[in-house]
């Protein structure tokens, strides 16, 4: 992918206060709507993106142990909150607040997600990099296929050694 | 686009063309009617092309508007980049779904947590524009109250058991402290029989003491009387004793004039001699007489010895009859001081029954107001009450005043009861009575 060739002179963009990304996938997480500030912040055009697995703003610096965990929540039909940094098509980055949730139809059956990012608070960035940073380090010792469960039961014990969910914990970092 | 216009639109071209093969036909095809014709073909097929975009995105429009209508909100216009002109009203309308829809998802989202009492997750209106965020807020505060409501509510059931845990126990110990009044009552008024029994006593034992005094009086002063006569009796013994003194010295003398006589019938011999047996016997008369004065004398010796010992005996017994008067004086003083310590304890003893019969009423009081409140929160809460509402439970004599004021707080309940007062009715009127029994329990 052209984006790793330029990763050393990747910059940051930032979202404004009210910026409100928000972007649609089917079962499978192939994107079904992208809206413009989307593709404006990601730098795409809307072809570029639309039945495109959404992994294709996944940046390598997101440990694989939170998708992990977004999965397992999605599933059980829980929503998700967590900060994630993703790509641009340029290879530039941005830091997102994301929510996102499971969407059924009237008949209760799975139909996709509905994922809506914010702007981040910076104090939860600053605090969540040294976290993640340990677990891509616990992955990249790990083989490949339990790389995930390790860094993810990494994040477990340090929420559960500071008695916190999850969620309180996200939550809080958002608040700060 | 709906078949009728299709229809319509094949007619029309039908027509056309088969009114121009017959303009042909017939050889009435002009130049004229040619460039109609061909305008008009051109302007139809220009027309479908130009506004092809347009009715794209219409039709998409109204689909997705359509949609939103029964309630979907989560479909949009995508490819946008077909609608060329038109793809900002469609991103328009995607953008206003967004928030549609982001909006209803907070709101299901955090209201889904709330309802397992989860009160953490907040709706976020950031990003979301005027009303939409406005009303996020408003569900936010709403949220807060509803927690807020709830732990009120949690408080609530625990004061609310906190507050029955202390009536049952208050009434149990109210009873009890009615229960031990009742008795302290009880042996006061013990206290008061034995006080009063004691001040009859002290009053009888003044009485005695009395007479003793009076006894003792009269044993000293015969006493006294006695001393007296003793003394006589010494003095008589006195002038026994100079008595007996001068018959001795006559009896003495007599002796001599018997001698005399006896040497003077001596010398008269012979002639002298009846006259000297009748001086021997006045010898012997005179020495008898000495004799028997002797006796005598010792006899009253022996008198004024006996005389003096009774006089001394005499003496102790006035002095010990003094001494017994004056313990005696003591004693009376003693016995009226305990008849008006006695009579003082039994004063004291009566208002201590009186405190105790005071407080009785009280007690008994506050056990009927709290059978009150117990019986009415059973009703409120739909139980049977197991409470007594018109009988006081306790044996005890109340006040009149309280009595009466029991009449009114069991009228009220039974209007309570009756439906004829309304819950606000019933706490005003219970507040009156309390603030009358509150009068009535200081007074």
């Amino acid at each position: 992918m052209l984006a790793h060739n330029i990763y050393k002179n990747s910059q940051e963009i930032l979202l404004e206060a009210d910026d409100l990304i928000i972007s649609k996938t089917d079962t499978r997480g192939h994107i079904t709507y992208a809206n413009r500030t989307f593709l404006r912040i990601a730098d795409y055009q809307e072809e570029e993106v639309l039945n495109k697995p959404h992994n294709l703003i996944r940046h390598p610096d997101m440990p694989r142990g939170v998708f992990r965990f977004l999965w397992q929540e999605l599933r059980k039909g829980h929503e998700f909150f967590g900060f994630v940094k993703n790509y641009t098509s340029g290879g530039d980055y941005y830091w997102v607040f994301a929510n996102i949730t499971p969407d059924f139809d009237a008949s209760g059956h799975l139909k996709g997600y509905f994922s809506v990012r914010r702007r981040p608070s910076r104090a939860a960035i600053d605090t969540l990099i040294p976290i993640y940073n340990t677990m891509l380090e616990i992955e990249s010792r790990a083989n490949s296929q339990s790389a995930a469960d390790h860094s993810l039961a990494y994040l477990v014990q340090l929420l559960e050694s500071k008695s916190v969910s999850y969620d309180r914990f996200v939550m809080t970092l958002q608040a700060m | 686009m709906p078949i009728k216009y299709k229809l319509m639109f094949g007619l029309l071209v039908i027509a056309t063309m088969f009114a121009t093969a017959s303009a042909i036909y017939r050889d009435v095809f002009t130049v004229e009617l040619a460039v109609i014709l061909s305008s008009f073909f051109a302007l139809f097929f220009i027309s479908r092309f130009y506004f092809k975009p347009f009715k794209l995105a219409l039709d998409q429009l109204i689909s997705i508007l359509k949609k939103a209508k029964k309630g979907e909100l989560h479909h949009r216009i995508t490819h946008t980049i077909q609608l060329r002109e038109v793809a900002s009203s469609a991103w328009a309308v995607n953008e206003f779904l967004d928030f549609v829809e982001t909006y209803f998802k907070e709101v299901k989202l955090c209201f889904q947590r709330v309802n397992q009492s989860d009160f953490s997750r907040e709706a976020r209106g950031t990003g979301l524009p005027g009303d939409f965020a406005n009303s996020l807020d408003a569900i936010n505060n709403a949220i807060i109250a509803i927690k807020d409501n709830q732990s009120y509510t949690e408080q609530n059931a625990v004061t609310a058991q906190l507050h029955d845990i202390n009536i049952q126990h208050l009434r149990s110990d109210l009873h009890n402290s009615e229960h031990e009044l009742n008795q302290i009552q009880h042996v006061v008024i013990a206290v008061d029989e034995i006080a009063k029994a004691n001040c009859t006593q002290a009053q009888q034992s003044h009485l005695a003491i009395n007479d003793m005094t009076q006894a003792m009086r009269q044993t000293t002063d015969n006493i006294s009387t006695l001393r007296v006569k003793t003394q006589s009796l010494n003095e008589a013994s006195a002038s026994v004793e100079r008595a007996l003194k001068l018959i001795t010295d006559i009896a003495d003398q007599t002796n001599l004039l018997a001698l005399n006589a006896s040497v003077e019938a001596a010398r008269a011999g012979e002639s002298g001699r009846g006259f000297a047996v009748v001086a021997d016997e006045v010898k012997n008369l005179s020495t008898r007489t000495k004799d028997t004065a002797a006796e005598v004398g010792n006899i009253v010796a022996s008198l004024r010895k006996q005389v003096a010992e009774i006089s001394s005996c005499t003496e102790e017994n006035q002095t010990l009859g003094f001494k017994v008067a004056s313990q005696l004086d003591d004693f009376l003083t003693l016995f009226s001081t305990l008849e008006q310590n006695a009579e003082q304890t039994s004063a004291r003893v009566a208002e201590a029954v009186g405190y105790a019969g005071s407080a009785m009423s009280r007690i008994a009081h506050v056990i009927y107001k709290q059978n009150i409140y117990a019986a009415l929160e059973e009703i409120i809460k739909g139980q049977t009450t197991t409470v007594s509402l018109d009988e006081d439970e306790t044996n005890i004599q109340l006040d009149s005043r309280y009595e009466a004021l029991h009449e009114e707080f069991s009228q009220l309940i039974d209007r309570y009861l009756t439906k004829q007062l309304s819950d606000a009715d019933l706490i005003k009127g219970l507040e009156r009575l309390e603030s009358n029994s509150n009068r009535l329990m200081q007074g």
